[in-house]
């Protein structure tokens, strides 16, 4: 595939000199970004990227994700009785996985603060620069709107004929124009309100929005769809939506098939027909030129926003007696495992790896709350959801929090700065058992109990709070098992592997064993749970075996510590 | 003669902060300039500008004539960089990555493969030649980054700690290229805090200290007495002599 587009890339060499745009320079720096493209690591080619031939299989890999992702969507293209609806809602998804897709898995590439000494340094111009990176943007685009468009190109070929196959490619092309001056507008208003080092920061997190966007999408969007309806309404006539560029894409659609009547239809398509060309203009002209300038600002660290020392001071004084510190104090036994406790706290909080991986399992865990609860509840009669009101459907909220706390307990181990732990072989530490009770509790304060909370609050609204012994137990109940699980399987030291080790399995045994013995606890508990003195009797239990657990994780020696 | 490297009241600031302060040098070919100042002084700050890596700054700077304001394009052509920061597209191999960075100063494939594959091999990295730089050490990556540096035959060549990470015997074996670069015509611009090395390879020592410059000479002109050093000589043009004091109040540091 890059090799395609590096030789069609050679038929314009006339066009680009004619721009003031060095041809071979462009060609050289493409050709070796797309070749990094091929081997930058993910999970999927861990094993073969420490080779160096190009993974050819993960550009394969994201194309079919996003055929599959095409098909999906057609199906709302072709199902939609009012067809531009079904544009618009075909649109909107797909420059929404766009946009997010370009911020998640593309910002690093873009913003490779490695160009300013490898590549400014050499005779290269502004503007080859500047687009050999809109371009590498485009290839990079290109790869993911064949796949996807694919299958709304026959879809719509069959059902409208072969002049809507035109106007649907020439709507998709548009949409990725808009998409990326969006994207870059975005960009250089972050840049200019935000320090850089907060900027890759709320990139981060649109990182996990994107996580989350597909797989709340994925989950709920085909549940939202009422296709009793199949979509007969018209999206068109509804106000609020006017200022979506999907929208004014969508009224070109509208405009050729149904010559409507409303006025702002047709404003809307000149719209959707000249953003495009204007966000060409001013993505190549005045953007990209600021754009460079702006992240030669990152590579060289800002300027302007850093604190003064005194106010470095305060905020060193604010830390000391944040939530974390005190925290520590309440659940910690000595200095050592408060120190571990403080530490894991801050590095969860900063380190990216892991809050890419960890926080998605937070916005998971709701939607499943969602899919299990809410949406058999509403789809049914009132008589169901009391129905339900009377059962023990809650225990299965408590059971499956457990999820964030074995999770955050097995992804505590990985670290991108894992080599930072040989701190851990120079600390006078008798007991390395401290170091892992001590990041289990951050990990169960942090985390576990403020969504255990939630959890217990939302179902004692509902359900009652008759629930509450129901919801101590379990917290006990899983508590124990899962500290008794992590002394027989789990001795690795927080921060000590690296993430290249978590994508080839990690530790699996003790996720496994974990959900297996606490399922087995849940379905004791709900046999029990109709007996409410059994379950008060087996609180002060649990909690005991808990503690103790705790306390025997704690006593861990050195010899048991795994290293490699 | 016409200096090779011709600055005239440069000033730079960061934000409202100034960190160059009106600095004029004329720097004349084949010669290699230590040019040192401690941590923060702007060393770093005035190889970029001449670099022609940035252009946010007030003054005149001319590099064989030519405006790096400018024409940045023409003096990157005759220059080589060499940053502090061994940062490298590391997912490539050396050969990809110079060939990427010759065919940049447009030089031919070829060329660039076998003056790359002979430099590596003087540097003793023959054999990683094909080999991912991810796995290379701080020392093998500092070898690639002098050769992409060096590759297309520059005339002023600018080195930001050159010998970071490099062991003794290729810290000897890089003084004695940049001396022959020297005897070559080459002028070389280099940055380093080790003081000894560049005693012993600077023709002249430029010295700057909070943006301005506190001394300019050989290091024959610039000591006081002999049995002078450099190190000594650095301390006392900084303003900072009092180590007895500072490292016995350190040690306190321990009684309460």
């Amino acid at each position: 595939m890059n090799k395609i587009l590096l030789r069609l890339l050679r038929l314009f060499d006339g066009f680009w000199r004619r721009i003031d745009v060095n041809p071979d320079h462009l060609h050289t720096i493409l050709e070796v970004k797309l070749k990094m493209d091929g081997r930058r690591k993910t999970a999927f080619n861990y094993q073969r990227s420490a080779q160096k031939k190009e993974v050819k299989g993960q550009d394969i890999l994201s194309m079919v994700m996003m055929a599959f992702l095409g098909l999906l969507f057609t199906f709302i293209l072709v199902l939609f009785k009012h067809s531009s609806s079904g544009l618009f809602m075909y649109l909107s998804l797909w420059m929404a996985i766009l946009a997010l897709t370009l911020i998640s898995d593309f910002t690093d590439v873009l913003i490779d603060v490695r160009d300013n000494y490898i590549l400014l340094p050499r005779p290269v111009g502004g503007k080859t620069l500047a687009v050999s990176r809109i371009l590498h943007v485009f290839f990079y685009l290109i790869k993911l709107v064949i796949p996807f468009s694919i299958s709304g190109l026959i879809g719509v070929g069959i059902k409208f004929g072969p002049l809507a196959v035109l106007l649907l490619a020439f709507l998709i092309l548009m949409s990725v124009l808009m998409t990326i001056f969006f994207v870059n507008l975005l960009y250089l208003i972050m840049l200019n309100l935000l320090s850089p080092r907060k900027f890759k920061e709320i990139i981060n997190y649109f990182q996990i929005v994107f996580y989350a966007f597909v797989f709340v999408g994925y989950q709920i969007l085909p549940r939202l769809i009422d296709f009793q309806d199949r979509g007969a309404s018209n999206f068109l006539s509804k106000i609020y939506l006017w200022p979506l560029p999907s929208m004014w894409l969508a009224s070109i659609w509208d405009v050729l098939f149904y010559q409507p009547s409303q006025p702002m239809i047709y404003v809307m398509a000149t719209i959707g027909l000249v953003t495009p060309f204007l966000a060409i203009y001013l993505v190549g002209s005045v953007l990209s030129r600021n754009f460079s300038q702006k992240m030669f600002s990152i590579g060289e660290g800002g300027t302007g926003t850093e604190s003064s020392p005194q106010r470095q001071a305060e905020q060193h004084q604010q830390a000391q007696s944040s939530w974390a510190s005190r925290s520590a104090q309440w659940f910690c036994g000595n200095k050592h495992e408060r120190a571990i406790y403080e530490l894991t706290w801050k590095l969860t909080s900063r380190s990216r790896d892991f809050k890419l991986k960890f926080y998605p399992n937070l916005i998971m865990l709701p939607v499943y709350f969602l899919l299990i609860f809410v949406f058999p509840a509403t789809r049914g009669s009132n008589d169901a959801l009391e129905e339900m009101r009377q059962g023990s459907m809650y225990l299965f909220g408590f059971y499956f929090s457990m999820i964030i706390l074995i999770s955050g307990l097995s992804m505590l181990q990985f670290s991108e700065k894992y080599k930072a732990s040989w701190f851990y072989r120079t600390i006078p530490m008798e007991q390395p058992g401290l170091v892992l009770t001590g990041s289990f509790k951050a990990i169960i304060v942090k985390f576990y109990l403020p969504v255990y909370g939630l959890i217990t609050i939302g179902s004692g609204l509902f359900f009652g709070w008759h629930i509450l012994d129901d919801a101590l137990l379990a917290f006990f109940g899983i508590l124990a098992l899962v500290t008794g699980v992590a002394i027989l399987t789990h001795y690795v030291l927080p921060f000590t592997k690296s993430w290249d080790e978590a994508s080839r399995g990690g530790n699996i045994g003790f996720t496994l064993l974990a959900m297996m013995l606490a399922g087995l606890f849940g379905f004791f508990h709900y046999a029990v749970s109709s007996f409410t003195w059994v379950v008060w009797g087996l609180i002060p239990v649990c909690a005991f075996l808990a503690v103790l657990a705790m306390r025997q994780y704690g006593k861990t020696e050195w010899r048991y510590i795994i290293w490699e | 003669m016409e200096p090779i490297i011709q600055i005239d009241n440069l000033s730079k600031f960061f934000g409202k902060k100034q960190v160059l302060h009106d600095i004029s040098l004329h720097i004349q070919a084949g010669q290699v300039i230590g040019y040192i100042g401690p941590n923060g002084a702007g060393k770093s700050t005035t190889v970029r500008i001449l670099a022609g890596l940035d252009d946010n700054f007030k003054g005149n700077v001319k590099i064989k004539g030519i405006d790096v304001k400018e024409n940045p394009l023409a003096v990157k052509r005759i220059i080589g960089y060499i940053p502090e920061l061994a940062d490298l597209y590391d997912v490539l191999t050396p050969m990809e990555f110079l060939l990427m960075v010759g065919r940049l100063h447009d030089m031919e494939d070829a060329q660039i493969e076998e003056r790359a594959s002979r430099m590596l091999d003087f540097l003793g990295l023959k054999d990683q030649l094909h080999e991912r730089m991810d796995t290379f050490s701080k020392g093998m990556r500092q070898k690639v980054l002098l050769v992409s540096g060096l590759l297309h035959n520059p005339e002023i060549i600018f080195m930001d700690e050159p010998l970071s990470g490099l062991d003794a015997n290729a810290v000897i074996l890089v003084k004695e290229i940049i001396l022959r670069l020297v005897e070559q015509g080459k002028t070389v611009i280099y940055c380093s805090h080790n003081m000894d090395t560049v005693e012993k390879i600077s023709d002249r020592i430029i010295l700057i200290a909070e943006g301005k410059v506190v001394a300019d000479g050989n290091f024959q002109d610039l000591k006081r007495s002999e049995g002078d050093t450099l190190e000594k000589l650095f301390s006392q043009l900084t303003g900072q002599t009092n180590f007895d004091q500072l490292a016995e109040g350190f040690t306190q540091t321990f009684n309460p």
